[in-house]
């Protein structure tokens, strides 16, 4: 049986963590979402842009993942913004209320002086 | 009338292919937004099914009934896990959601704010979700708390 694919890559952007997922973040590959952000944020990032530039689809599972990074990098005096996302990513971020607490941006640019900007 | 039937193991693994089932029924019914929208509902129903319903037992299977008939479009899902009516289950707060960090709970908001839903529990045991949408419902998007 196929299953729905997720590639994760991380880099660094103006001294900022950009974690760049591809493909789809659904129930079965949110915890993999969630272990690339983890991974980051032991490693010392305290803000986070999150790349959508190439995330086809992200249900609440994924959501749920970002809403908890928020809160982890919020108790660290972090911040996190979004870049990039199609429009039916931003409608689910919209839907889902996410985009309450946290800035959808154009590009990755406008996002990492986002999250520096305090 | 147009009719497509679905049936994937209660597995996540597999909720791909339903999400592509959905797309390929309602290619040519929804506009791109419409369409996601419905496909997030029906991921979502599913998701709940598969993890809360079946606890992720992979012997389990759940079947969409993809029917289109006019300006309406309805996806009936029926599965065999324990019963259980979403309907019954009160709206998120969501300014407590957003605060406190909380990683689930919204999902059958989610739907029933996208979708028309009603729960039938199944006389051979089981439970069937009937999910509706409207022409007038597609174009004037979804309900916001």
């Amino acid at each position: 049986m196929s299953e729905a694919i997720l590639k994760i890559s991380e880099s660094v952007e103006g001294g900022v963590c950009v974690i760049s997922p591809a493909g789809d973040i659904d129930a079965h590959t949110a915890p993999k979402f969630k272990e690339a952000i983890d991974k980051q944020i032991s490693s010392g990032a305290k803000n986070i842009v999150f790349d959508f530039s190439s995330l086809n689809y992200i249900s609440s599972a994924g959501i749920g993942i970002l809403n908890a990074t928020l809160n982890s990098l919020k108790g660290k005096g972090g911040k996190m913004a979004i870049a990039g996302a199609n429009a039916a990513v931003l409608d689910t971020l919209e839907i889902m209320y996410f985009t309450r607490k946290v800035p959808a941006l154009k590009d990755i640019k406008s996002a990492v002086a986002k999250v520096k900007a305090g | 009338m147009k009719r497509a039937t679905v049936t994937i193991p209660a597995l996540t693994s597999q909720l791909h292919v339903a999400r592509d089932a959905v797309t390929e029924f309602t290619g040519d019914l929804l506009d791109s937004a419409g369409q996601k929208r419905i496909i997030l509902a029906i991921d979502e129903a599913l998701s709940n099914i598969i993890i809360h319903g079946y606890k992720n037992d992979s012997s389990g299977e759940i079947t969409i009934d993809m029917q289109s008939d006019g300006p309406e479009l309805k996806f009936i899902i029926s599965d065999n896990a324990p019963s259980f009516n979403p309907l019954e289950i009160p709206p998120p707060d969501i300014d407590n959601y957003l605060e406190s960090g909380q990683t689930g709970g919204l999902g059958i908001d989610i739907y029933k704010r996208i979708m028309d839903v009603s729960y039938e529990r199944k006389e051979t045991g089981g439970n069937r979700l009937i999910m509706v949408t409207t022409a007038e419902k597609k174009s004037s998007g979804i309900q916001h708390s």
